[in-house]
């Protein structure tokens, strides 16, 4: 895939993930100073910062002479394969690779009750806690790029080995991640 | 006194030293060329070659009775032969007593030690084989008075053996030697209480530790066996002990009250030349009120043992400890520990747990008549631990812990007796014991930071928040042998009932919680041993089922749940190697290299992920398992790819260290680095399960190759 249309495809994937973002925002409520207050005292939760990288150096099989090879401009990155019925072909997410950073990304419990305000009725309702991870505002993608492939194996290799290649994304920059996402536990 | 009477006076007082076997040794009378070496006022030298043997030496409190049978002094090297010992008397013009001794070839053993309603039971036999010379000096005048003594003792133990044997098996001592320096030793009476103080310096060395299999204590040379390892050690304490009559039952037993200053030591633990090292040790503890006594435990069945209590408002134990680094292998430090404790009674989840324990005669029911059960309860009310790492320290505080059981200790061989397998080496079992450990959380800093999370990062190596258990039932036995000649090899079988470990819990009671936990696990000929790299541990097999009933969120016993998680584990050649950072820069820091191999299934053992919703409750509202949807991931596994083996597995690299989050402000962080690489890790199938319409395969099946995921992170405290 030319470089540019590598590049189209980035900004659209980013377009899309904002706009993922936007709708988990719409659903998330920031903290407020009352919220606020009923954190402090507590020991429960972290802020974590830090990125978290994919095969920075080829990986374990790379230039093992099955499919993985970096120096030849080959396949660098990890392989995701997943066949959805018997007999059929691989969906593959492959030659996944690249560093997504982040910092201050918050971890804790938190009580949803009738003074949360942002949930209309339902927060009285719920009246339990849920997890609660707090975005990191800003996070930053560096070199992270897949792509996502139909192929005929799982692995790379072989001499039955077709794959057709359907899109390639790669992101590069920051991104904003504002807000709270609530994991709500429902029906044991 | 004319001359004779001293003599007599002064072997009388030798004699008494000597040791209380000799009350019942066949003494020899001096010969005339013995008694040509005494000469006038200069002392007197006596020789004397023993065998001794008492039935039962018994010790009583409120007519409950403690007792030792067949004790035995003679030969180590030979059977029915005599030991050979010298003691040489002598009085200094400052009226001090002093008392040369050498003792050679010597062996004294216990054949059982049992209690009254201990029946054909016994906690098994003691033997000690020694060689030992050295002096001992007791001079007039206490630390109190002129009524007390202070001793001087300087003695060498060398090439001895200390050894425990039950049902034909035991373990032992070998090639010990040890060095005691222990001048100005005080002992007083003062208000029917006995004041003893200690000081001590000196050095063990314990050349092997070997396990052998025969019913007769060993004899000669035990090359040929197998070696847990080597243990060396020198130390320096100052201990103060105050011993007064008077038990926690009745009127009869022992109160004891102490205090120990350990000025400095250091440790290691060698296997085939290389070294777990504990360096520049040093702290101090405290007791206050403990009771010893035969009496009954404190369980309903009121079983009689050998107590030892620290119970009541008055009783507590606690102390400090600091360990300047700890090394292993040839990879360098780790890190600094200092560790804080106060155990007292406690009240937790409504229930007041103490600290005591009952020695009693048994051990495991199959395993034969000999061996030791321990009836435990334990209350840590308070605890700090201190992790520091380039001057950086991490603080696990507010550590709790408590429970209570049965630990039962047996030598045992590998066979089959009754219902239960066996292995080779100390067993250590634990039958219905409950409990469980909590903690604050963590302090980066000091102890002015505030407290946070990050405790959850150390997840992959076991480590939890809070782990709470109904019942703990199975065993530890510990072989002896590694894969490379010293080391341990270790077998297991685990059971825990009614668990529950908790993740980002908070002051209130409230985080995520693990709960009604079940855990099953089995461990083959798993070994340890040190290495240059570190110290090393892996599993020959190992298979386990982790059973969460309900993943809640909220509160411990009624959060909402997530549901049931069942994780299911299978395994060979599974590694972890734990290591200093070794990166040439001498700096510290924990490096734990963990190995996992997910092995294809097997008719009964696979690796299995199940996470079920929606299921039914019984009358109590108690959801039941298997009535619900459930999501499986079935046969779990690893593949080398590039040859027909399964060896490579799941590699996780984890540092764990102290250092700065913000340049900014250099706030510190919990720093946790993890690395996760495998060369393929395979799901056979995943599938949807209903309770009623059975299983529907959603994916034939998902493959993962060649990843090699890295993530740094570190925590701080919420802003």
């Amino acid at each position: 895939m030319m470089t540019v249309a590598k590049r189209y495809l980035g900004t659209f994937l980013l377009i899309v993930a904002g706009l993922m973002v936007s709708q988990a925002h719409g659903d998330m409520k920031p903290l407020g100073e009352d919220d606020m207050s009923n954190v402090s005292g507590q020991y429960g939760g972290m802020s974590l910062s830090g990125d978290v990288s994919f095969n920075k150096d080829g990986g374990p099989l790379d230039g093992e002479g099955v499919g993985f090879d970096c120096s030849s401009g080959g396949r660098c990155g990890s392989r995701i394969a997943a066949q959805l019925s018997e007999g059929g072909g691989w969906f593959v997410l492959d030659d996944l690779q690249g560093t997504f950073a982040f910092e201050g990304l918050t971890l804790r419990t938190r009580m949803i009750d009738s003074s949360d305000t942002g949930f209309g009725s339902d927060a009285g309702d719920f009246n339990r806690e849920v997890i609660e991870i707090g975005m990191p505002d800003t996070a930053r993608f560096e070199n992270f790029s897949y792509t996502l492939a139909t192929s005929s194996t799982a692995r790379p290799t072989g001499s039955d080995f077709q794959q057709t290649e359907r899109m390639t994304v790669e992101m590069d920059g920051d991104i904003t991640l504002d807000g709270n996402m609530l994991v709500f536990p429902t029906n044991p | 006194m004319s001359t004779i009477q001293k003599i007599w006076s002064r072997t009388l007082i030798g004699l008494a030293i000597s040791g209380g076997s000799i009350g019942a040794v066949a003494m020899e009378r001096l010969g005339d060329d013995e008694m040509s070496g005494i000469s006038g006022q200069a002392g007197v030298t006596m020789e004397m070659e023993s065998q001794a043997s008492m039935d039962t030496f018994s010790y009583f409190t409120d007519g409950n009775g403690l007792h030792l049978d067949d004790v035995s002094v003679g030969s180590a090297s030979t059977a029915g032969e005599s030991d050979f010992r010298t003691y040489t008397l002598d009085i200094r013009d400052n009226g001090a007593l002093d008392i040369g001794f050498d003792i050679e070839d010597q062996r004294v053993s216990v054949g059982g030690i049992r209690l009254d309603d201990s029946g054909d039971r016994s906690m098994g036999s003691f033997w000690m084989d020694r060689n030992m010379d050295g002096n001992f000096e007791i001079v007039p005048g206490g630390a109190l008075s002129e009524d007390g003594y202070t001793f001087n003792a300087l003695f060498n133990v060398y090439n001895s053996r200390f050894g425990y044997k039950t049902n034909g098996h035991q373990v032992f001592l070998d090639d010990v030697s040890m060095m005691i320096n222990s001048q100005g030793q005080t002992l007083d009476v003062e208000n029917g209480v006995i004041h003893y103080s200690m000081p001590v310096d000196g050095n063990l060395d314990i050349g092997a530790i070997r396990y052998a299999a025969q019913d007769e204590s060993f004899r000669g040379d035990a090359s040929a066996l197998a070696s847990y390892g080597s243990v060396e050690m020198d130390f320096d304490f100052l201990s103060d002990f105050e011993i007064q009559a008077g038990g926690r039952f009745g009127s009869e037993g022992l109160r004891v009250d102490s205090e120990t200053q350990l000025n400095t030591a250091n440790f290691l633990y060698s296997t085939n030349g290389y070294s777990v090292g504990l360096n520049n040790m040093s702290g101090q503890s405290q007791v206050t009120d403990l009771r010893i006594d035969v009496a009954p435990d404190f369980t309903s069945e009121a079983r009689q043992g050998l107590g030892f209590t620290l119970t009541g408002t008055e009783s507590q134990a606690s102390g400090n400890l600091s360990i300047g680094s700890i090394t292993l292998g040839e990879s360098g430090s780790i890190g600094a520990v200092d560790m804080q404790w106060l155990y007292e009674d406690q009240d937790v989840n409504g229930e007041t747990f103490s600290n005591q324990l009952f020695l009693m005669a048994g051990g495991h029911p199959d395993a034969g008549p000999e061996g030791m059960r321990l009836a435990s309860e334990w209350s840590l009310a308070d605890a700090q631990l201190d992790y520091t790492t380039n001057g950086n320290t991490a603080i696990f505080d507010g550590i709790q812990s408590w429970g209570r059981g049965d630990v039962t200790v047996n030598v045992t061989g590998s066979e089959t007796l009754g219902d239960t397998r066996f292995y080779e080496g100390l067993r250590v079992g634990f039958d219905g014991v409950s409990g469980g450990y909590r903690m604050d959380g963590l302090r980066v800093g000091d102890e002015t930071s505030d407290v946070q999370g990050g405790v959850e990062l150390l997840s992959a190596l076991g480590v939890y928040r809070s782990f709470e258990f109904g019942s703990l039932d199975g065993h530890y036995t510990l072989g002896p042998g590694g894969p490379n000649g010293e080391g341990i090899t270790i077998n297991s079988d685990i059971v825990i009932q009614d668990g529950r470990i908790g993740a980002l819990t908070e002051q209130s009671g409230q985080g995520i919680w693990a709960d009604d936990l079940e855990f099953e696990s089995h461990i083959r000929d798993m070994t340890v041993d040190v290495t240059a790299e570190g110290l090393s541990m892996i599993q020959g097999e190992a298979w386990s089922t982790m059973d969460i009933g309900n993943l809640r969120v909220g509160d411990a016993d009624n959060g909402a749940s997530f549901g049931r998680i069942v994780w299911q584990r299978y395994g060979k050649n599974n590694e972890m190697v734990i290591s200093a950072p070794n990166d040439g820069s001498g700096s510290e820091g924990l490096h734990v290299a963990l190995t996992h191999v997910f092995s294809e299934a097997t008719a009964d053992r696979q690796n299995q992920f199940l996470w079920e919703t929606g299921r039914d409750t019984d009358t109590n509202g108690d959801p039941i398992n298997g009535t619900g949807m459930q999501l499986v991931m079935n046969n779990i596994h690893t593949d080398d790819v590039t040859t027909a083996t399964n060896n490579y597995g799941v590699k996780t690299d984890l540092e764990i260290d102290v250092r700065e989050a913000d340049a900014s402000t250099g706030e510190l962080g919990f720093s946790v680095n993890t690395r996760t690489r495998f060369r393929e890790l395979n799901i056979g199938s995943v599938d949807m399960v209903h309770p009623d319409g059975g299983a529907a395969t959603a994916l034939q099946g998902v493959s993962i190759q060649n990843m090699d995921m890295e993530s740094n992170l570190t925590a701080t405290p919420i802003q």
